[in-house]
């Protein structure tokens, strides 16, 4: 079964968390499902 | 207002997600120090992550515009989400952005997308839900 793949460049994003460590996306679903949820900001 | 009503519509399901064994994972377009008072209206309490360069909103494809924030249709969404006690707060981040969401399992499968198309425009969390419940349950 085919299924869209995440592109490598959302994998590559560094974001960072409320402590300032960064994050590698792809990190995130190494081990287990995520669900992303991308707000439109934080209001 | 959007942003917290959908975010709070996924945290009620957060429930589902874990015995789904997944997390679920909030990306904002604000600076890291506003995820602090975000955390403390939608009293979600996984993790949050800060894009103010919109990198992962690119690369994940969300759409961008501010005849998105205009559409007549924001209107309706808006007192909808009002009606449901989701007020707007003073926006942090870019308001021309569009959200979305992804389910991803390991491997970087996409089992799940919506982008949004106007402000207000989410999908409904039990979709999602329902999406990353069959895509993780074993074939039989």
């Amino acid at each position: 079964m085919s299924m869209e793949t995440v592109p490598p460049e959302l994998a590559a994003c560094e974001l960072t968390d409320e402590n300032g460590a960064k994050v590698r996306l792809g990190d995130l679903w190494r081990d287990h499902p995520i669900v992303l949820a991308f707000v439109r900001h934080f209001g | 207002m959007f942003c917290r009503e959908h975010v709070v519509q996924l945290h009620h399901k957060a429930d589902r997600i874990s015995a789904a064994g997944a997390e679920l994972v909030v990306v904002g377009s604000g600076t890291p120090n506003f995820i602090a008072g975000f955390r403390e209206t939608t009293h979600f309490t996984g993790r949050i992550l800060s894009d103010p360069t919109l990198s992962a909103y690119r690369a994940a494809g969300m759409k961008r515009g501010l005849m998105r924030v205009l559409n007549p249709l924001v209107a309706v969404y808006g007192l909808r989400a009002m009606a449901r006690g989701h007020m707007q707060g003073r926006t942090q981040g870019d308001p021309t952005q569009q959200g979305g969401v992804l389910v991803i399992i390991p491997g970087g499968g996409i089992i799940f997308e919506h982008h949004s198309s106007v402000a207000g425009d989410n999908a409904p969390a039990d979709e999602v839900v329902a999406a990353l419940e069959a895509g993780v349950r074993p074939a039989a």
